[in-house]
């Protein structure tokens, strides 16, 4: 179970990391599409769909994974606080369900296009023709693994009594904690 | 019963007013009720570069399918949109294509692959050169930056050395307001209706840089199977008029709006003998590269057929045009049924 | 059950289902799978999956959120944004709820030239909600200044919204640049002036600062002041200039950011790399329930629940003024569940016949829209500039807080609405001179 854990911590910590080179890749070649055509009135071809169909699909897709296991995602929860531990352990066992089905579906449903995308050499023409069927791939990754991260999370829900999504958590807590020690 | 319809086309742009909404009453009107659309547009039911499989996947029955979203699953009728670079009769170029799509073994291939069934094609008006700055000679589109709007045109702007740059539809006011781009290719009613260009661009060169013919109008293709021939011939035949109607309508729209715009204060230019000449050279030799340029890029297999056949078409219909009330939607709804419609086969036409 | 009932039940479910702390996106997503299989096909229903989430994230435009984002990250870890709030605090500390007027300043101005309001709130998050917490201001009046002044970002010209709103009605952009003007700065006025007297009347939510600075505090505090407004000035210049576009400029901001941290040393390892971990995380959240929201509004099409709705109501009302206040009505319900541009996309087909029927104004209702509009981003349970903050601050602040700071700002978005329909003057004096 720990090994698991590990494991999908790190290929979660991976993807992010992936998601980071996008927008580090994001920022340097915008930067140097505005040099180029201000400067040299050269721009970069192909910027705006690489930033597209690359840059942004990873960004937003890769680090779910991660999102999940530091309990990112964005939820309402005044009546969880309110409930007894039963009623919070059904809502966990509720909720994670739920996302499950929700990360699988959409991790199935990429997969096939992102096959399909392939299989027909998905691309777009801007000055120069841009392939794009690569960047498919970023959403079944994302997806897929966000699913498998989900079930992680409620088995330990079920396992472990006292085990709340975040609570060993320390790194994505409170901003203004980390900038002001 | 009522299927959903859906275009990216804003509520007000002709595409949604003909091809869908009255398109929608004529054949609810026809069929008793039998067939309803219920139509959504703007891109709301799923955005433009997902018309084709949100067709395919019945998310809609029936819709505007703009193909230069997805070139590389329409890549013939990509094809054709890059031919009408050279089209200078928007009418003619519209029936056209339409003639072609609905005839060419090919393109039905194409269409079928994705289980769509084709309608009707569609031509918008003349493209010109709207910009920030006056531009009449090949020497003035030096180093320019000009937002395009497809392939073709993208090429020619090399051939000017101009710089295409890619802009979404959204920034091209800012975008000319400020300066971060000269010009933008775009029909009559980018100074007016459509983008309100005329606000922030006040010099248009009149040099003809095409048309857009991209994709048309589609049924589902179980949709289209599960329809009786007499509803088949319903939904086509409303097809013609709805085409004829909007051709009509945009005609009348190019006018009006550039006389709007110049009394606004827009400065209509004339293209230099140069540049003229400058054009002439680029269509020549773009003509003679196609069907290579086709297949090296969109990976097509030979497209000079379909080439000659949309030429030969194109210069019937300039032929048919030139005897009809050109205003005249009824008639030109008549041309269209006799001269196309009538010979598909609605009993096979789209069946497999 | 037919499509209109399966409509609203979709929408109680998701209400039912968001208050059990399922996450919205999730909630959004399955509600809309669901309900589109049971009003088309299950086929329908998974080509939405195919038709939404990869072609809406893969757009050019939508580039400025994460990169402005990563703007904020990097100037907040970096500290470019000690020093101008701590000359702020010793200039303004004892003025009522100082910092989170100044704020609200600084990003109508940010807002008035980003033309996107999802963006404003993504850049201002990280750099001003940490430092008025900092100064123990009321978690709630921190982040509502910062979502409500977002939200001017598209009621400022320029402005994406109201570029698409020209295009919806064939309105002059220009005319409606001109009208967002006035209305845009009278929102910022009006949201300071209720800080104030709200900070005045209980100062708790907005503590004075007392201490007394030494010279050489304040000169210190003075000396550090030049990080981020040479940022935010070079940004607002370049885009006004036409040196770069709206959408590229986050990627500058984010450079500029990064370049200023080099400069002044604090750029760690340690801090780039947190910066773009948090923006990959806050990215990633955002949009999850962006695209959740964009197939829950196919969803909602689909039932017709938004033209059934909006027919309803405007089939019993005739005057104009019984027309502009029942469209506000429907736009405040929509916006509860639905972005603006799917909002504007499904209310246009019924409301564009009725309001030139009547007359109206297009330009005086194109402002009264957007500004409708901006309320969705800040109201429950669907307010994508709430949810950019939440993403932002993580658990130091709780979503219910946020939303009920945000209210104060509807409220008072509410008044806003009253003088504008009032007197439509304000709104169109400035487009008058032009015509
Ligand atoms: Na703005
Ligand atoms: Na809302």
């Amino acid at each position: 179970m720990i090994a698991i854990e590990h494991l999908l911590e790190r290929l979660s910590r991976l993807l992010t990391l992936a998601a980071s080179l996008c927008l580090v890749a994001m920022m340097i070649q915008v930067c140097a599409d505005v040099i180029a055509y201000n400067l040299l009135r050269a721009p970069i071809p192909g910027t705006a769909e690489i930033v597209a169909y690359y840059y942004m699909v990873g960004a937003c897709f890769l680090p779910l994974p991660l999102a999940e296991l530091r309990n990112s995602n964005i939820h309402v929860d005044l009546f969880y606080n309110m409930a007894s531990w039963l009623g919070r352990r059904s809502m966990l066992l509720l909720a994670y369900t739920a996302q499950i089905a929700f990360f699988s579906i959409l991790a199935y449903q990429s997969g096939i296009d992102a096959l399909e995308a392939i299989a027909k050499g998905e691309v777009v023409f801007g000055r120069i023709a841009v392939p794009i069927w690569p960047g498919r791939f970023f959403l079944p990754f994302g997806f897929g693994l966000a699913a498998v991260v989900s079930l992680l999370l409620l088995t330990k829900i079920c396992l472990q009594r006292d085990w709340e999504p975040g609570m060993e958590d320390n790194e994505g807590d409170s901003p203004i904690s980390k900038e002001t020690r | 019963e009522t299927y959903s319809a859906a275009a990216s086309w804003v509520e007000t742009h002709g595409i949604t007013v003909n091809k869908l909404r009255n398109y929608a009453e004529y054949v609810s009107e026809d069929t008793d009720g039998n067939i309803e659309f219920e139509v959504f547009s703007g891109g709301s039911l799923a955005p433009a570069a997902s018309m084709a499989s949100a067709l395919r996947d019945e998310v809609a029955m029936y819709g505007h399918i703009t193909s230069a979203y997805m070139p590389a699953d329409l890549p013939l009728d990509n094809v054709l949109n890059d031919l009408v670079f050279i089209a200078d009769d928007p009418m003619a170029a519209a029936f056209a294509s339409t003639e072609v799509k609905l005839n060419s073994d090919a393109l039905q291939q194409e269409y079928a692959d994705y289980n769509l069934v084709f309608g009707t094609g569609y031509s918008m008006t003349t493209y010109y050169l709207i910009c920030n700055t006056p531009i009449s000679s090949v020497e003035d589109l030096e180093g320019k930056r000009i937002r395009t709007g497809s392939s073709s045109q993208i090429k020619w702007a090399e051939h000017v050395n101009a710089i295409s740059v890619s802009v979404p539809a959204t920034e091209i006011y800012t975008g000319l307001e400020r300066g971060t781009i000269d010009c933008s290719t775009g029909d009559a009613s980018f100074l007016t209706s459509s983008f309100q260009l005329q606000d922030v661009a006040k010099h248009t060169t009149l040099v003809s840089l095409g048309t857009h013919n991209s994709g048309g109008e589609f049924f589902n293709g179980d949709f289209w199977q599960a329809r009786t021939p007499e509803e088949r011939r319903i939904l086509l035949d409303n097809l013609a008029r709805a085409e004829a109607e909007l051709q009509v309508d945009w005609a009348r729209q190019a006018e009006t709006a550039l006389e709007e715009a110049k009394s606004n204060g827009v400065e209509l230019i004339e293209p230099s003998e140069d540049l003229k000449q400058s054009m002439e050279e680029f269509t020549e030799q773009f003509l003679e590269n196609l069907p290579e340029t086709s297949m090296e890029e969109r990976g097509v297999s030979d497209p000079s057929e379909l080439i000659d056949a949309y030429i030969e078409a194109e210069a019937r219909w300039k032929d048919l045009l030139s005897d009809v009330d050109r205003t005249d939607s009824e008639a030109l709804t008549e041309l269209l049924i006799n001269e196309i419609y009538a010979d598909i086969d609605v009993e096979t036409y789209g069946v497999n | 059950m037919d499509r209109l009932e399966i409509g609203l039940l979709g929408i109680v479910v998701s209400l039912f289902l968001i208050a059990l702390r399922i996450p919205v996106g999730v909630v959004l997503g399955i509600v809309a799978f669901v309900g589109i299989s049971s009003i088309t096909s299950l086929k329908a229903a998974w080509g939405i999956l195919t038709a939404i989430p990869h072609n809406f994230v893969a757009q050019w435009t939508l580039s400025a959120i994460p990169m402005f984002l990563l703007m904020g990250y990097i100037a907040a870890r970096t500290g470019l944004t000690v020093g101008i709030f701590s000359s702020a605090r010793i200039l303004f500390g004892k003025v009522p709820g100082g910092l989170a007027s100044a704020t609200v300043m600084a990003s109508s101005i940010f807002a008035a030239a980003s033309g996107s309001s999802v963006a404003t709130a993504a850049a201002f998050s990280r750099i001003a909600v940490p430092e008025m917490l900092k100064a123990k201001y009321d978690p709630g009046l921190a982040t509502g200044s910062v979502a409500a002044a977002g939200t001017l970002g598209s009621l400022i010209p320029p402005s994406v919204l109201l570029i698409l709103y020209g295009i919806f009605t064939e309105t002059s952009i220009g005319a409606l640049f001109l009208a967002g003007v006035i209305p845009g700065v009278l929102s910022a006025a009006i949201y300071i002036s209720m800080i104030m007297v709200r900070s005045y009347r209980t100062p708790e939510i907005a503590p004075p600062d007392l201490t007394t600075y030494s010279a050489e505090e304040k000169k210190a505090a003075f000396r550090d002041i030049w990080p981020l407004p040479t940022l935010i000035l070079g940004v607002l210049g370049g885009i006004l200039l036409g040196v770069f576009s709206p959408t590229e400029a986050g990627a500058i901001g984010a450079a500029a950011a990064t370049i200023i941290a080099l400069m002044r040393g604090a750029l760690t390892k340690d801090a780039l790399s947190q910066a773009l971990t948090d923006t990959a995380i806050g990215t990633a959240t955002i949009f999850v329930i962006a695209i959740s929201a964009s197939m829950f509004a196919s969803f909602m099409g689909l039932s017709t629940v938004p033209t059934q709705f909006a027919g309803q109501i405007l089939s019993v009302v005739e005057s104009p003024i019984a027309i502009i206040i029942a469209l506000s009505i429907i736009f405040i319900v929509l916006g509860m569940f639905l972005d603006g541009i799917s909002l504007l996309l499904l209310t246009t087909p019924i409301m564009l016949p009725i309001l030139k029927s009547a007359g109206i104004d297009m330009v005086w209702f194109g402002i009264i829209a957007i500004k409708l509009i901006e309320i969705g981003l800040i109201t429950p349970p669907v307010g994508i500039n709430i949810y950019v903050i939440k993403s932002v601050m993580g658990r130091a602040v709780p979503l219910g807080a946020i939303f009920r700071g945000a209210f104060w700002f509807i409220a008072m978005d509410i008044l806003t609405l009253g003088i504008l329909i009032a007197f439509p003057v304000v709104t169109l004096f400035l487009p008058g001179l032009m015509r």
